[in-house]
């Protein structure tokens, strides 16, 4: 929410009313601290920042911008090769693209071509129009503002309908349908200047993130600046390649006690929708996954077919965020036989028994389970005991659970393995699946390392 | 503290934040003024009765869900969409009849037939015939209207310039006043019966139809809700809740359909005897209950992080617009309290202990 003050030392006041205002803060946070150093002045207080709207102009924000996404914008670097004394004809080459990067770098530079002598010419043209480029490019790339909001409305005054992807409506055609009563003067819309500042408060590529912790402005800017350098040094770590943000962020609140270890809200930004999603972090979910203690197994895909992978990492999240059972992915990965296959379905199970809450009882018998399907393993030849498996996976995925209990007695008897843990399976097997599981996937000569 | 509890149980629901439209987030809770337009819904109050509401209570987890979404278009558009006939002109619903659908994004024309399907030939004629009756019209104003408009506005100019020049109580004067009448008349009766024949033959005929559009939008969903609702109000507002509260059917979206577990008048506690209480749900609390310590989320005095929201409450109507006043609260679970009063109420059900707290 955003405030004129009278009569004090700064004229706006803009408060985290609501996340979008959030956001807009912890973007003009940066942009205010960037020309801090150069004498602008701005206070943060409790519930909100105070600064001069005189502060915020065009030329300003843009100079922001190239100083914010730096060599992502093609005509700094552009500007990098230019300074560079010889240049090999793969670096001439690629400037020759870069020269035609986007439609106004080929507006500026029509047909000229780089051959290695007029750097002067170019570098006078990126001067001259350096305003122009900064703002298309910034505009239009899907990495930029074009992500987050209608380009038409970039460092447009407020309109009557606001200018986030996912709010925004085209006004002259679909007013009346988003309107009580079909009737447009019953809209009530918030849009603001300020929302431009959006895009430099999400963290992450492909996948972007805003954390809302907004009870203070103070905390709302602190959490922001810590999971941005939680992604730095994650970059620093990787050696400069693409980091996943989703990663960086759930591995901190597993490891980094005081960070998020309370109920927050998260703005999700996925360059693939043209919408913001929320993430709700609660409390029971943080305590699974620090229990949990490992993340790095999960940040794989799964290949389903050529066109079809399932994202193992985003699943387990969705799980442990919904303290749902990951039964699904333990079915999955119980039908194949891949090397990692044992280890990541134990460590399904152990999610399960976190979200569930398994007591001592299932603690005694999935160990029971697994020495005996050890000791069935050792006793029975390969083809039997891969056979027996697959009768037991297809039983349970088909949740057949008669079946399966009638498999194991069968394999208790053909074994000559008495399976104590069984009992609890034929009582009530829904509620002691994961026995089951524990079972099925120890049925390997593999040596599991757990 | 006389007051309202309600338990209520929903296999799913989407609180809708305000202006979000495709993909419609939901808040963590029903916001307060969902709560406020129910209850006053199922009471058939038609003007707003003071009313406090606690909310508290837990989803089980959360998705997102697609859906088709049909959105009328201000206007009919030629070249996109849906081209609809409504059964009822004056009423947007689903009764209508499909005319032909545009088969690319844009560059269609419904009326020169270019990448259309046709869904109603008949239909599709009528609407042509509309639009050639439209262009008749229009030539038939540009030809024939306008210039005996034309004509009738100099001789009434011509006649304002002689009566001018004449003395009031002549005849002469009498004359072409009568005249002048006359002129305004006739000019009246042709555009009386322009515009009535406009809006016999084209005006309501062409406003049965309309562009409609077909998009994927989502709904986040929260599963397995469980609320725990306290209303502070006057005692006869009370009474009328309990009356109505089966008449009670969804808190959301419609189908976002409630199953009432309890509801009872309770007397609310000050005092508490135990050392103090943790809610076993997740709830928004005022945020100044938070800030003085009374409400703790952790450790007692440790840091206070979290969401907060600036939920609405009740509204006023400014110029046909809605303006609702806003509550600040925070969003916590698992927090604490051992100071009561002022505010904050306990409220024993069974082996349950409720912190209440209205905002």
């Amino acid at each position: 929410m955003r405030e004129s003050l009278e009569n004090e030392r700064f004229d706006t006041k803009v408060e985290p009313s609501d996340w979008r205002y959030s956001a807009a803060i912890v973007g003009l946070y940066k942009y205010l601290s960037f020309y801090g150093e150069k004498g602008t002045d701005f206070e943060i207080a409790e519930d909100a920042i105070k600064f001069n709207c005189s502060d915020i102009s065009e030329e300003k924000y843009l100079q922001f911008v190239e100083q914010y996404y730096g060599d992502e914008l093609q005509h700094k670097k552009l500007e990098r090769m230019m300074c560079q004394e010889e240049l090999s004809d793969d670096q001439i080459k690629l400037t020759n693209e870069l020269l035609k990067g986007n439609s106004i770098l080929k507006k500026v530079f029509g047909k000229l071509k780089f051959d290695g002598t007029n750097q002067e010419e170019i570098l006078e043209l990126i001067n001259k129009n350096r305003k122009a480029i900064i703002k298309e490019t910034y505009r239009n790339k899907s990495n930029m503002y074009a992500n987050f909001a209608n380009t038409g409305q970039l460092l447009e005054e407020k309109k009557d309908c606001c200018r986030l992807w996912g709010y925004y409506v085209d006004g002259g055609r679909k007013s009346k349908a988003i309107s009580y009563n079909f009737d447009v003067n019953t809209f009530v819309a918030q849009d603001d200047i300020l929302f431009d500042f959006i895009p430099f408060s999400f963290l992450g590529e492909r996948e972007s993130f805003f954390i809302n912790d907004s009870f203070s402005v103070e905390q709302l800017i602190h959490t922001n600046i810590e999971l941005e350098r939680f992604i730095e040094n994650e970059i620093a770590l990787s050696e400069g390649k693409a980091v996943d943000a989703r990663k960086v962020l759930f591995k901190s609140i597993q490891t980094v006690s005081d960070f998020l270890d309370y109920d927050v809200e998260i703005i999700v930004k996925n360059r693939e929708n043209d919408f913001f999603e929320t993430l709700y972090i609660r409390k029971e979910s943080i305590e699974v996954l620090r229990k949990l203690k490992i993340y790095e197994p999960f940040c794989c895909s799964k290949k389903i077919n050529d066109n079809y992978y399932v994202n193992i990492q985003k699943k387990v999240l969705e799980c442990i965020l919904n303290l749902i059972r990951t039964d699904e992915l333990i079915e999955l990965y119980l039908k194949d036989n891949e090397d990692r296959s044992e280890y990541l379905v134990s460590q399904f199970v152990k999610i399960n028994q976190l979200i569930c809450g398994g007591d001592e009882e299932m603690k005694q018998s999935m160990k029971a389970a697994y020495a005996c399907a050890k000791e069935v393993a050792k006793k029975l030849p390969d083809n039997k005991r891969e056979s027996y498996r697959q009768k037991l996976t297809s039983a349970i995925v088909f949740k057949d659970y008669d079946r399966c209990c009638q498999i194991l007695l069968q394999l208790s008897n053909y074994s000559d393995v008495t399976f104590d843990f069984a009992y609890s399976l034929f009582e009530n097997f829904e509620e002691n699946k994961d026995i089951a599981y524990t079972f099925i996937n120890a049925l390997t000569k593999k040596k599991d390392n757990d | 503290m006389r007051a309202l509890r309600l338990i209520i149980h929903q296999s799913s629901a989407n609180y809708k934040r305000e202006e979000t439209v495709d993909n419609k987030m939901t808040y963590p809770l029903p916001p307060i003024s969902t709560v406020i337009g129910a209850l006053h819904y199922i009471c058939g109050y038609r003007e707003y009765k003071e009313m406090d509401i606690s909310i508290q209570g837990k989803y089980e987890s959360m998705h997102r869900e697609p859906y088709t979404d049909y959105c009328f278009l201000n206007s009919v558009q030629d070249d996109r969409g849906i081209l609809v006939k409504m059964r009822n002109g004056s009423m947007l619903s689903n009764a209508f009849d499909k005319v032909a659908t545009a088969k690319k994004p844009q560059g269609n024309s419904f009326r020169e037939g270019i990448t259309i399907h046709v869904d109603d030939q008949e239909l599709l004629d009528e609407y042509r015939d509309l639009k050639n009756r439209k262009d008749s019209i229009d030539e038939f104003k540009k030809k024939r209207i306008t210039p005996v408009m034309e004509l009738l506005k100099k001789r009434k100019k011509h006649l304002a310039e002689k009566k001018k020049k004449l003395d009031r109580k002549t005849a002469e004067y009498e004359r072409v006043v009568k005249r002048e009448k006359e002129i305004k008349d006739r000019e009246k009766e042709i555009k009386s019966r322009l515009d009535d024949y406009q809006r016999q033959n084209y005006t309501i005929p062409i406003s049965r139809y309309r562009s409609l559009t077909k998009s994927m939008k989502f709904y986040e969903i929260l599963d397995g809700i469980t609320l725990v609702l306290h209303v502070r109000a006057a005692d006869t507002v009370l009474e009328d809740i309990l009356e109505h509260i089966y008449d009670l059917k969804s808190i959301g979206r419609s189908e976002d359909i409630v199953s009432v577990e309890n509801a009872e008048i309770v007397e609310l506690s000050e005092d508490f005897e135990d050392d103090e209480v943790t809610s076993k749900y997740a709830a928004y609390i005022d945020c100044d209950l938070v800030k003085d310590g009374r409400i703790y989320l952790r450790e007692r005095n440790g840091k206070i992080s979290g969401t907060k929201y600036y939920l609405n409450k009740k509204y006023e109507i400014v110029n046909g617009k809605r303006i609702f006043e806003k509550k600040k609260v925070l969003f916590v679970s698992q927090y604490t309290a051992d100071e009561f009063g002022d505010g904050l109420y306990v409220d024993r059900y069974g082996e349950e202990t409720y912190i209440v707290n209205f905002l």
